[in-house]
């Protein structure tokens, strides 16, 4: 965990540096009439305080000294296939509607999950695409997108 | 791919096209109101009441949320930017257009709206605990100048009219008090009933309170004396040259089309007949008021001229936070 | 009139068949959008508020409450079985809920959490009943310093969610206020964080938040693994909490009831509150707060017990001030008020058959709901069997059905999938999401009480201990912080010590 440990840390420090200077120009005010920054500028100040503690510690306390292998041994590459594909899904569902967005993602995360078996995958989509539909948008009344054919 | 297995594709991409009836009018779902302050105020109780009404009228039910920051300029922050549709809509009062901008920068402008129509206008007063020594106004003002800084009241937020009215009797009296900001009249309510401040000036949820004898109310803002406690009079009949004028009022963002716009403001203003809506007002003496969106529109426009003229006269600084 | 009589008339009402039948949807209704992610309770008790009006008041009352506390059984389901939230309140039931639900437990875990909502139902009911008037005015005496001396111990108390690390638990806990104040700042109404972000101004949706921060990176945890292992395919060992699950839960389920009941006559986030203290409480004073995280069933029964606790509690300032404490009771109040009963200090004088209907139809549903959800729970159990190259993809779209349907917003699934990433990668480096919610959750509250409160005492902060209740609050606050740093402090200068030698 050490070394992540460092990594991470000086993520967060960077980031508590960035909200304190945002919630500096967006005005800390007094005490008696606190602005708008006065929380976030707190906040932020106490996060780059302790992420810097978990950087010093990271440093100077005895432990492993190589990375554990964070994404080695495992499929991470499909993490990533499947965070494009949602979001790829988020981008062109309004477009396309929710039925033919829904298939194809559901298809996709299908597919990737268990490869080569076209004929399930296409049916267990279908199934869940309608399914879910019928449930939310009929039953329940969530707007979900129309799509295509509003063109 | 086999060809039986693109027709099976093409079948099942088939299925998938929406069926979707064609000129359905609006509204075919839900309509959000989110109303500027918080639950349990005349605000929200007056817009909950008629858009139960006005739900028969078109066919879909309104879903009410709450959102009282800053003195109501959230919720029409927020409103400002969705979509035009007329399914989100905002519940305001006039002094978020015609005061509040006068005072501090806010997140819209008046613009970025289309008056959909109001509804009421509401009385609001100055109400102190029962147990408080002071049995006028008179008395409590003597006291504030007597203690620079120890009266503390409470208002639904920085540059409502509540507070003005607080203001232009501390600028006349040379008092000094501190005002503290809560999301909406109920909350506080619930801070001077628990007795974390010392007043409240808020508009006329605390009716029940009054009448079941915790709290005293000192003086009203309006033009006239409430018909249920008609022994207190008005800031003007006290001499102060003080008058609240607000509207509850409903709004759309800006390009909200005017179809839709026509056909709210209809269903609502029918709904103001409603016995049970004019019941639910007079409970809380919220005078039922009506203008079209237009002439809401030009009122707007013409008060704000007004209010800020007034306003430039009482001298109440404009940023009403800083100077405390 | 005594409270026996008057219990007595109050089942004379909810015995009607009709209000039976309203009560008996309403749970109904209420259990299913429970379950459901991203559709709560307010939506669906404004859909169906136009269907009460032609009803009796006491029957529309009667139906609405059910919705509410419906949901609040209902939102522990998807909590256990897939790790995502039902309901805000059901963030901290993911905790144990899910680990009990990997071990083959989801069974028990459903269980007490079914059993655990009906007691603390019904003892919350039994609160109402008894001590609704002096409740809700010892609630009034909570200000702006009292809240903020109340939040700050809760986010003290987010240090015992801490699993691993409590400095990295207490920096997510930072991150979290820092997110919550995204949005129109609560006094000026100006813009801030937004980065001109138009969805942002309605700041950072919790649905988004908590869904992507369980739900989906645990979908993506497992994603990765799915090559290795099928994990969820664990042996389902027994249906039923035993008699030692029992035995273990019983005490979490009552202190729950208490604190929930107490925590939910506050306004603002009661629920989701509670059920983050009493998870806290229970690790706190367990034997084995080593087990929590890993499937402890306390660490289910607590929160749940919580919950339902509060949605009762929450109905105190209402009925008794006429003062709605969160935005499902401005429901309760509109639908009061649209009968023209005015909600405040005179309701339960003036109409004894709808308080005491409504309390009555609570002993009612809260039983209705535990033989819905027993037989129910052999059902849900079945989901785990699905094989996980099936019931993953199945995760991620109610996902984002869920959060795509809070506000119909594209932007929500954006985020969603953000908040997705970034739990995965806090998983994978060792930072918690709990800490994250519950900061996020009592941010504003936080916040506001804090401006508020220099506001009344002129910029001294004395205020915070001049007065008796934030002054105990905020020393407990403190000794529980030294309690929980002293032996992490120990553990490092050991530490540093050996490293020395």
């Amino acid at each position: 965990m050490k070394i992540l440990d460092r990594g991470s840390s000086l993520l967060w420090l960077l980031f508590s540096l960035y909200a304190g200077i945002e919630s500096f120009r967006l005005g800390i005010g007094t005490p008696t009439n606190p602005g708008m920054g006065f929380t976030a500028f707190g906040a932020s100040g106490l996060l780059g305080i302790l992420s810097f503690i978990l950087f010093w510690q990271s440093m100077v306390r005895k432990g492993e000294a190589t990375a554990p292998p964070v994404f080695s041994g495992s499929s991470w590459s499909k993490v990533v296939l499947v965070l494009i594909a949602i979001l790829l899904y988020a981008f062109v569902m309004p477009g396309v509607g929710y039925l033919l967005g829904t298939f194809l993602l559901m298809s996709f995360l299908f597919w990737i999950l268990s490869p080569g078996r076209v004929w399930r995958v296409l049916a267990y989509s279908f199934l869940t695409t309608t399914i879910t539909y019928y449930v939310f948008a009929k039953l329940l009344n969530a707007q979900l997108p129309e799509g295509l054919l509003r063109f | 791919m086999k060809p039986t297995k693109a027709g099976f594709l093409l079948g099942v991409l088939l299925a998938m096209m929406p069926v979707v009836s064609h000129g359905q009018e609006y509204p075919t779902k839900p309509i959000n109101i989110l109303v500027t302050f918080a639950a349990g105020g005349t605000m929200d109780i007056s817009t909950r009441a008629l858009a139960s009404k006005a739900e028969k009228f078109l066919g879909q039910p309104f879903v009410i949320t709450n959102n009282g920051a800053g003195g109501g300029t959230v919720g029409l922050g927020i409103v400002a930017k969705e979509r035009p549709d007329g399914y989100h809509l905002v519940a305001p009062t006039s002094s978020g257009f015609v005061r509040i901008p006068h005072f501090r920068p806010v997140a819209y402008k008046l613009e970025d709206f289309v008056p959909i129509m109001h509804f009421g206008a509401p009385q609001s007063g100055l109400v102190i605990r029962a147990d408080s020594p002071w049995k006028s106004l008179k008395e409590f003002v003597e006291y504030a100048k007597l203690n620079p800084g120890k009266v503390t009241y409470g208002t639904l937020g920085v540059g409502s009219a509540m507070q003005h009215a607080m203001e232009y009797i501390a600028k006349k009296e040379g008092i000094r008090w501190t005002h503290v900001p809560y999301p909406g009249s109920a909350p506080a309510l619930t801070a001077l009933l628990g007795g974390h401040i010392t007043a409240q000036s808020g508009d006329s949820t605390w009716i029940p309170h009054v009448k079941e004898g915790r709290l005293r109310l000192l003086a009203m803002h309006g033009d006239r004396r409430l018909k249920a406690f008609p022994e207190v009079p008005t800031l003007r009949e006290q001499g102060y040259d003080f008058t609240n004028e607000t509207v509850f009022m409903i709004a759309g963002p800006k390009g909200t089309p005017p179809a839709v716009v026509k056909k709210l403001d209809e269903a609502l203003r029918r709904a103001m007949d409603d016995p049970a809506f004019l019941q639910a007002m007079a409970k809380l003496e919220i005078e039922p008021s009506y203008r079209n969106s237009e002439d809401t529109k030009k009122y707007l426009e013409e008060a704000y001229g007004r209010v800020g003229k007034l306003t430039a006269e009482l001298k109440v600084p404009r940023d009403a936070e800083k100077k405390q | 009139m005594g409270v026996i009589e008057s219990l007595l008339l109050g089942f004379k009402v909810v015995l009607d068949p009709t209000n039976i039948l309203f009560c008996f949807i309403g749970v109904v209704i209420g259990t299913l959008v429970g379950v459901l992610p991203g559709i709560g309770p307010v939506g669906a008790m404004a859909l169906l508020l136009p269907a009460t009006f032609k009803a009796s008041p006491e029957s529309s009352i009667i139906m609405l409450a059910g919705i509410y506390y419906g949901a609040m059984y209902g939102g522990s389901t998807t909590s256990i079985l897939v790790n995502i939230p039902g309901e805000a309140a059901s963030v901290v039931t993911c905790l144990d809920g899910y680990q009990m639900a990997r071990q083959g437990r989801a069974g028990p875990a459903l269980g007490i959490a079914a059993i655990g909502s009906f007691i603390a139902g019904t003892l919350s009911v039994v609160g109402v009943m008894l001590v609704a008037n002096p409740l809700a005015e010892a609630a009034l005496r909570f200000g702006p310093p009292e809240y903020f001396a109340l939040m700050c111990s809760g986010l003290v108390i987010l240090t015992y969610l801490a699993q691993g690390s409590v400095l990295k638990a207490l920096m997510m806990a930072l991150v979290g206020l820092l997110l919550g104040s995204v949005g129109l700042d609560i006094i000026t109404g100006l813009p801030r964080f937004t980065f001109g972000v138009n969805e942002l101004t309605d700041g950072v949706g919790i649905i988004p938040l908590a869904v992507g921060l369980f739900g989906i990176s645990e979908v993506l945890i497992n994603v990765e693994k799915t090559l290795e292992t099928e994990i969820l395919r664990t042996e389902i060992t027994n249906v039923w909490p035993s008699l030692k699950d029992w035995a273990a839960a019983k005490w979490a389920v009552l202190r729950g009831s208490i604190i929930g009941f107490f925590l939910g006559t506050l306004p603002g986030g009661g629920a989701i509150l509670s059920s983050f203290v009493s998870y806290a409480v229970e690790k706190k004073i367990s034997k084995h707060p080593e087990q929590f995280g890993k499937g402890a069933i306390e660490g289910v029964a607590a929160p749940e017990s919580a919950n339902n606790a509060a949605a009762g509690g929450s109905l105190i300032p209402l009925l008794s001030l006429g003062i709605p404490p969160n935005v499902v009771m401005a429901m309760l109040f509109s639908a009061l008020i649209i009968h023209g009963i005015q909600p405040g200090p005179l309701l339960i004088k003036n109409n004894p058959n709808l308080f005491w209907g409504l309390v009555a139809s609570m002993y009612v549903g809260n039983a209705l709901l535990l033989l819905l959800n027993l037989p129910l729970v052999g059902m849900w159990v079945q989901v785990l069997k699905v094989p996980s190259r099936v019931l993953f993809p199945l995760i991620l779209l109610f996902c984002l059905i869920g959060a795509y349907s809070v506000n119909n917003l594209i932007f929500d699934l954006y985020l969603m999938i953000f908040f997705g990433g970034l739990g995965y990668l806090m998983r994978k480096f060792g930072y918690e999401a709990a800490p994250l919610v519950l900061a996020f959750v009592i941010g504003p509250v936080l916040e506001q009480a804090l401006r508020q409160s220099l506001l009344i005492s002129a910029g001294s902060l004395l205020i915070f201990v001049t007065r008796p209740i934030s002054a105990v609050a905020l020393g407990i606050a403190f000794l529980l912080l030294l309690s929980n740093l002293l032996p992490y402090f120990k553990k490092y200068r050991a530490e540093y010590e050996g490293f020395e030698e």
